[in-house]
């Protein structure tokens, strides 16, 4: 079975995927911001199967104590973590990167560093399941 | 002096700017351009659009539009350093050769830069007017010429007015951009937990969950997101219907005050309860009895404040409700024992979204949007009024006030003090 690591801080999303991968039998760990991603070595991050990321993490819960780097989503930069600064390749950990809206910029960059981009559009978490679903059957 | 008709121009390229056709620097350029030069052909006119980010601040030249590359000046082959902004992002043109300067925070170029900046070569006389809008300094106008003297009182008081003008239209147009963020914040909190139910039916279609606890759990799950989901539709529903009033007048009526205080407290008794809470308004303790106020909107902001008493107070504490009256207002205060407010904080909480919510705020409450305190603030300016919060004291204790004008008060608990329903 699958080790997964979920970064997301939507306690509805992370439910959901953690009881449905759980029930498949994978090992689910669940993270809720970027820095403690960020605390991870890179082979604490080669360790797992597949990486499933939100891409504004800490987008809705941020305050004005908690700085949120401008640019780039947090998404882009842990994918950008794994791939480019750690070179840990697709066929070592896969990652699906998920956004509710869907911009060209994000989208490019998250495809430009090897990783499944997923918007939820109207059919909402259904769509991380069905790339999650996928990108595990890969996985095996 | 300054020109009606240029005044009346300022205007109309304000509600341009409105109209979502010009950027910020760009609509200051054009009015400080046609209002100023217009009406004082010996003068060149800048302003300084202040970065947040540095105490340095780009000077631009508002007399006449950004050059062509080829006759512009960037800021590393000047030599000055400049922070990093989308104003002076990598093949932005910054200025043009001749208005190109650097000047820190109060108008004053910064220390170590050329005494004579080019844009201010051969002027003999200067004055700064700063554009300050909601205590926030936004930039300074510089106004510079080569006619010695050139500033007498009806020019400083004409370029103050302009200044004045320029700081409305500011505050006016970061207002617009805040509630355009804020709508977007409150969409992304429905969208998320509308996204988790769509998630957990597809758990149930696949028949993820084998037991009945198990399921039952994700039936109570279900009804909560649903739940969270209308509260942030609610939200979203009174942040615009408050903008949409704020434009007009409010209608204002008689009202009890202490009866309305008990009904929106018990409320909240059920959460409360579950969180070994009591709320209670201490009737005895309540000075007013009949106010001049809108009754929906007073009673939107008493019940957000309890709200968040009730969310942020620790385990088995009370929340303490009562009206005073002092000698400067007439006093709604609601208080709690929880995470409490430190005096930085205390300011910042009537802000608008996330960034007005303090860090204990968020790891206590972490679906919180920001708006609740936001809209109190705006309710008590329509009311003439205004809400604050008392840094945490020394007993832990938490207090927010809604400050009312005395006028409102029709009759003090037990004391008629004359004034009528009208």
């Amino acid at each position: 079975m699958a080790r997964v690591l979920i970064v997301d801080d939507e306690p509805a999303t992370v439910g959901f995927l953690v009881d449905r991968l759980e029930a498949g039998g994978h090992n689910v760990t669940t993270l809720t911001s970027e820095s403690q991603f960020n605390s991870l070595s890179a082979s604490e991050i080669a360790a797992y199967h597949l990486l499933v990321l939100d891409i504004k993490v800490g987008f809705i819960r941020r305050s004005a104590d908690e700085v949120i780097p401008s640019g780039q989503s947090a998404g882009v930069r842990m994918a950008r973590r794994v791939r480019v600064d750690f070179r840990v390749p697709r066929r070592q950990v896969r990652i699906v990167a998920y956004s509710v809206v869907a911009r060209a910029e994000v989208m490019n960059a998250v495809r430009s560093l090897n990783c499944e981009y997923v918007v939820k559009g109207s059919s909402g978490g259904q769509a991380i399941i069905d790339v999650v679903d996928r990108m595990l059957r890969h996985a095996k | 002096m300054l020109l009606p008709e240029e005044i009346a121009k300022a205007i109309r390229l304000m509600y341009k700017a409105l109209d979502g056709k010009a950027s910020e620097p760009d609509i200051v350029d054009s009015i400080l351009t046609s209002v100023l030069q217009a009406s004082y052909a010996h003068m060149a006119a800048f302003w300084e659009y202040q970065e947040q980010s540095s105490q340095l601040v780009c000077c631009r030249r508002k007399s006449k539009p950004t050059g062509t590359p080829s006759d512009t000046l960037s800021a590393a082959e000047e030599g000055i350093a400049v922070p990093a902004s989308p104003m002076n992002a990598p093949g932005h043109v910054l200025a043009t050769q001749d208005s190109y300067c650097v000047a820190n925070s109060k108008g004053q170029r910064a220390p170590g830069e050329p005494a004579d900046p080019p844009c201010f070569a051969g002027t003999t006389s200067h004055f700064y007017v700063p554009i300050t809008a909601v205590q926030l300094r936004r930039g300074v106008i510089s106004v510079h010429s080569r006619e010695s003297n050139a500033f007498g009182l009806p020019e400083r008081a004409a370029i103050e007015v302009l200044g004045k003008i320029l700081a409305v239209i500011l505050d006016f147009l970061s207002k617009d951009e805040q509630e355009k963020e804020m709508m977007s914040i409150v969409s992304h909190q429905t969208i998320g937990p509308l996204s988790g139910i769509m998630g957990y039916c597809r758990n149930l279609r696949d028949n993820v969950y084998k037991e009945d606890a198990h399921r039952d759990l994700v039936y109570r799950i279900l009804v909560s997101q649903a739940a969270r989901a209308i509260v942030a539709t609610q939200n979203l529903l009174q942040m615009s219907e408050f903008i949409r009033r704020g434009t007009g007048q409010v209608l204002m009526q008689e009202c009890r005050l202490t009866p309305l205080l008990i009904d929106v407290a018990r409320t909240y008794q059920g959460e409360a309860a579950m969180k070994k809470l009591s709320i209670s308004v201490d009737v005895d303790a309540c000075e007013i009895e009949t106010v001049r106020v809108n009754e929906p909107l007073v009673r939107q902001s008493i019940s957000n404040l309890i709200d968040n008493a009730v969310k942020y107070s620790d385990e088995g504490t009370k929340v303490r409700i009562w009206s005073t009256i002092t000698s400067r207002w007439a006093k709604v205060t609601v208080e709690n024992r929880g995470i409490g407010l430190d005096g930085a904080d205390s300011k910042r909480v009537f802000g608008m979204g996330p960034a007005s919510r303090t860090l204990r705020a968020v790891e206590r409450c972490p679906d919180g949007t920001g708006i609740g305190l936001w809209l109190v603030a705006r309710i008590m300016s329509l009311h003439m009024g205004k809400a604050i919060a008392d840094p945490t004291d020394s007993r832990g204790l938490t207090r927010v006030h809604l400050l009312f004008p005395l006028n409102v008060v029709l009759r003090r608990a037990n004391v008629d003090i004359g004034y009528s329903a009208r």
